[in-house]
């Protein structure tokens, strides 16, 4: 829209003496304030839209990097497992539905290692040698069952950081190096 | 945006002074940094999942590998008949799953040397002249196995040994190994099983060859890296007999075709695959040598020490490359070895209970204050000896074992009909009274602990110097104080009356004062000579079923899963032993007899 210069428009003759573009320079029309409005509003919709959407998706993200530790911390147990020669503890299991919280085992090389939660609840590993490698945090339970000499079930229980979610991922492992063992009890 | 002020000038063109637009791109850009960090947590995540999805399916691919070499070197070394005779085989599988990968393999035997006089000798198949062109000639020790899985740009490798035991003779591709005579030296063998496998003069190819649809690999282990597929048809059936020469099945790709022929006469075993479309080297055929020999022992057969190998330990990564992988890899496990060993014990190790609920570190530490002694690779032997299950049986056949298996000492050839005095004797004077329905074997334990029962047995015989003298002494019954003469005094319950000095005219040499006196066989008879002895062909052999295995063999094989003993195969390839025609051939049915198994 174009606007006509104020100084064209018919005024009464008292009124030209006055300095009428001070007066009107501080003004706003009605239109250019709804504008402005409309664009804080909009402005500030966004921001809070895109300050939730964050909060979202800093959430999800948390979920999807709990979600992937558990899977990596599963997948570097089972690796270890994989090529394990021995399991020391837990016995092999009598009742199915009891689960143990530690694992002691010997790796490839007969190097003895302990699986076990800390007070802090991460899931660690320790090796007789004394190397330490931290598995999982926030672990609400790990549980393991061994169901022969060398095939065992682990779960991990996994809460997310900031949130009331949690994951479990259960895998089962035989171990590839396990010499058979003469068995005691013959049916 | 024109500003109010800007429209009340005189005329002039309005000034553009707003911050409408700055703040419009200030807030795409904010919009687009907060669009592009999502995106790239999120792509981050991807790739990380997908790396360990990766890393999963080429392991995944280096086991298979693993599992299809076992169950190839289970039938034969295919590389020993066919390639080049440098002792080392290769082969490549796709494993076509969801996440396509493959996996390449590359076996290579290390072997063992074997001394023997050369000279004539009696055999069941008459009098042979052998000859060694270096006073040796060599059995397939072990074969390793570098599996390598790849999937997208990750790889994977595995290390593992395939022992067998007892050993093959290196060249041709048999994996039926020739039994040794159980005294103990390494040059004594058993030349009647040797004669048996390299017969008119030719070395026998393996006793089962898989035949595979053309290789990937030139006759100089070059490979493509393009993987051809095939269609193919067999042209043959389980049962045949296939003379050399004769086709086995026909193969077609896009741009050539061939037919594959017999090496050998054989006998098909089986049909993998009668027809249809496969990758070079996949196996579509089972061949069995018309000529190849079996031992009439049982081979023990197994995949050990399934190692994970680190990148930075896989040289360039590359198992064709002797120099630049395999090597490097070989060190990687060699240094590895004596931790092994040293830890063994651990496997006889049970943890009966551990303390519930979360551990500190140092609580967790503390488990381990109760160290493993370390052990060597004799007590390695020792402990797992009694223990010892063979490989390949069906958890039935593994029931089975446990409940009937018997370890038996028995004589070679067995004796027929009843046992000699000297036999009786001897029996009765170490294991009890000879019992009647078993006259073939001197002696048999039977399970449970069965092994443990021998070992039992001749501990105080047993000589635990060395690992080689502990095999020799533990698992062969050679040494002992036998009765060589005796005199027949009667029926055993009038013992009490002969020792009382009714029976004999000539009391003084009758019933010396040391006299000794055994009973046998319910009879009573005076020992009137015995001496420390040495009898051959008296190993323990394990029991079960049809299988009938050497305990020497076993102790061999567990030594073998110890440690590796192995040497690498001389450019030139294998030491053969060479075989002249018969000279004089032994009457049929002649025992085995003479200097070729007794010295």
């Amino acid at each position: 829209m174009r606007l006509r210069p104020l100084h064209s428009v018919c005024w009464p003759a008292d009124h030209r003496a006055q300095p009428v573009r001070s007066k009107v320079r501080h003004g706003m029309t009605l239109v250019e304030v709804m504008i402005y409005a409309c664009l804080f509003s909009m402005i500030l919709a966004g921001l809070s839209l895109l300050l939730s959407t964050q909060a979202q998706i800093d959430s999800k993200m948390q979920r999807l990097d709990a979600l992937n530790a558990i899977r990596q911390s599963s997948n570097k147990l089972s690796l270890w497992l994989e090529f394990g020669t021995h399991l020391l503890y837990p016995p092999v299991a009598s009742d199915t539905d009891h689960w143990f919280d530690k694992l002691l085992f010997a790796d490839s090389n007969h190097e003895k290692r302990l699986l076990y939660i800390d007070p802090q609840r991460r899931l660690k590993m320790r090796s007789e040698s004394g190397s330490l490698l931290t598995l999982a945090d926030h672990v609400i339970e790990f549980g393991i069952k061994r169901l022969d000499e060398s095939l065992v079930v682990f779960r991990i229980k996994v809460q997310e950081p900031k949130g009331k979610k949690f994951f479990i991922i259960s895998n089962s492992i035989q171990l590839r190096n396990a010499e058979p063992q003469f068995p005691r009890e013959i049916p | 945006m024109t500003t109010v002020s800007a429209l009340i000038g005189d005329g002039r063109k309005p000034a553009r002074r707003g911050f409408s637009i700055l703040l419009v791109v200030t807030m795409l850009t904010a919009l687009g940094i907060l669009l592009l960090a999502f995106l790239r947590k999120g792509s981050q995540q991807a790739s990380w999942t997908m790396k360990h999805v990766h890393e999963r399916v080429a392991l995944e691919a280096a086991f298979a590998g693993i599992t299809a070499a076992e169950d190839r070197l289970l039938g034969g070394r295919w590389y020993a008949c066919e390639g080049p005779q440098n002792g080392v085989g290769q082969f490549s599988l796709l494993v076509d799953n969801e996440m396509p990968s493959s996996v390449f393999v590359v076996c290579q035997d290390t072997y063992s040397r074997v001394f023997i006089p050369n000279g004539d000798y009696p055999t069941s198949r008459g009098m042979v002249s052998i000859s060694t062109p270096h006073g040796y000639f060599h059995t397939l020790h072990s074969v390793n196995v570098f599996s390598r899985g790849t999937c997208k740009d990750v790889t994977k490798m595995v290390f593992a040994r395939f022992v067998v035991s007892p050993e093959p003779l290196a060249h041709g591709g048999s994996m039926e190994g020739i039994r040794f005579l159980t005294d103990g030296k390494r040059d004594a063998y058993p030349l009647d099983e040797l004669v048996a496998a390299t017969w008119e003069g030719t070395a026998n190819g393996a006793l089962k060859t898989f035949v595979c649809l053309p290789s990937q690999f030139d006759e100089h282990g070059r490979g493509n890296t393009e993987y051809s597929r095939w269609k193919f048809q067999v042209l043959v059936s389980p049962g045949d007999l296939v003379a050399k020469g004769q086709p086995l099945y026909r193969a077609e790709t896009s741009w050539s075709s061939c037919v594959k022929t017999a090496q050998r006469p054989g006998k098909v075993l089986k049909v993998i695959r009668e027809c249809g479309e496969g990758y070079s080297d996949e196996p579509v055929l089972l061949i069995r040598d018309s000529n190849a020999f079996e031992s009439s022992g049982h081979t023990l057969k197994k995949m050990v020490r399934l190692t994970p190998i680190p990148k930075e330990m896989a040289g360039n990564d590359n198992p064709a490359d002797e120099s630049d992988c395999r090597s490097v890899v070989r060190k990687y496990i060699s240094s590895l070895e004596a931790n092994y060993l040293s830890r063994s014990n651990v496997v006889f190790e049970h943890e009966e209970s551990l303390p519930k609920g979360p551990l500190a570190d140092d609580e967790a530490k503390n488990i381990f204050t109760q160290a493993t002694p370390p052990a060597t690779a004799l007590e390695f032997l020792r402990k797992r000896f009694p223990t010892f299950v063979p490989p390949g049986l069906s958890p039935s056949q593994t029931i089975d074992y446990a409940v009937h298996a018997s370890v038996i000492l028995d004589k070679t050839p067995p004796p027929v009909g009843d046992p000699s005095p000297d036999e009786l004797l001897l029996h009765n004077r170490f294991f009890g009274l000879w019992p009647s329905d078993k006259a073939r074997n001197a002696m048999r334990f039977s399970q449970p602990d069965a092994i443990r029962k021998m070992l039992d047995c001749i501990a105080d015989k047993t000589d635990f110097t060395s690992l080689s003298a502990y095999i020799r002494t533990a698992t062969t019954f050679q040494k002992g104080t036998y009765v060589w003469e005796c005199d027949y005094r009667g029926p055993a319950e009038d013992r009490h009356e002969i020792i009382g000095d009714s029976f004999d005219s000539d009391p003084a040499s009758a019933h010396p004062p040391d006299a000794e006196w055994v009973a046998a066989g319910g009879m009573n008879y005076l020992v009137l000579s015995k001496s420390p002895g040495t009898w051959y062909d008296n190993a323990y052999d394990l029991e079960f079923g049809e299988k009938r295995i050497r305990m020497r063999d076993v102790a061999l094989f567990l030594a073998k899963i110890a440690s590796d003993g192995g040497e690498l195969p001389p450019d030139s390839g294998p030491e053969r032993v060479l075989i002249s025609d018969a000279k004089a051939p032994l009457p049929a049915g002649s025992p085995i007899q003479g200097k070729g198994r007794e010295n």
